[in-house]
């Protein structure tokens, strides 16, 4: 794919009700020379109590979290001087072995796309509106997750 | 004279109180910190997560100091968890 120059064609956000997987880029600009992508999947995993993992579920505030998103693939842009910021993130069911999240970036070299690739999904888990539900074999749990660090009068 | 705002809940605070939803009424030039002590009131559950919980106005982060109209749609965050 060609990537335009604007901004609004360098990201590429989305929330997908079906697992994630990578998406090639077709073509890359020419001083591009670092793609760095990130998959996070479903675990296989056992509880104490409720017995083995049969899928994890999520679930959004779909507008805030698109909104969340683009600002934190923005950010990116800005501040390691990204090509292209892409973020998926599944929305349902994702069972074990499939992925919920792809985080894939485009920049110049490997070190800032390591560390454009790290600072969105670390930042992702923190502010956008998600939550996980853990599915098991006999009952379900929320996961524990982390309070949004926005309103610092309010906490 | 009042104002209504919705109120969305989301993950467990939807499971403990029942629905996804909820309506209120206010006095006119209510804060959302105003707003959210009125729910605590109301609710054990939101009660319980309060510090734990932030806050969307009309689909924006928003700060407690916020002043609400008439038809807001607020959000109650609870700890987040995805990726």
């Amino acid at each position: 794919m060609q990537i335009p120059m604007s901004d609004d064609f360098r990201i590429d956000i989305q929330l997908l009700d079906e697992p994630v997987t990578y998406v090639p880029l077709e073509q890359f600009p020419q001083s591009a020379g670092a793609e760095c992508v990130f998959l996070g999947r479903t675990r296989e995993e056992k509880h104490p109590s409720h017995g083995r993992l049969k899928r994890l579920s999520y679930e959004c505030y779909e507008a805030l979290a698109v909104k969340t998103l683009h600002d934190l693939a923005q950010q990116a842009l800005n501040q390691y001087e990204c090509f292209f910021v892409r973020v998926h993130h599944a929305t349902g069911d994702v069972p074990p072995g499939a992925a919920s999240v792809l985080v894939q970036v485009v920049c110049g070299h490997r070190g800032v796309s390591f560390e454009a690739c790290r600072f969105l999904i670390d930042t992702l888990k923190k502010t956008v509106p998600i939550w996980k539900r853990e599915q098991w074999e006999d009952g379900s749990t929320w996961s524990q997750g982390h309070p949004v660090q926005h309103d610092q009068d309010g906490q | 004279m009042t104002i209504r705002c919705t109120i969305l809940l989301f993950a467990h605070l939807t499971d403990a109180i029942g629905q996804p939803e909820l309506s209120i009424d206010l006095p006119d030039t209510t804060t959302l910190s105003d707003a959210v002590d009125t729910l605590v009131q109301q609710h054990d559950a939101i009660a319980e997560l309060r510090n734990t919980l932030a806050f969307a106005v009309n689909e924006s982060y928003a700060t407690t100091d916020t002043v609400l109209h008439d038809g807001d749609t607020i959000a109650l965050i609870p700890p987040v968890s995805g990726g």
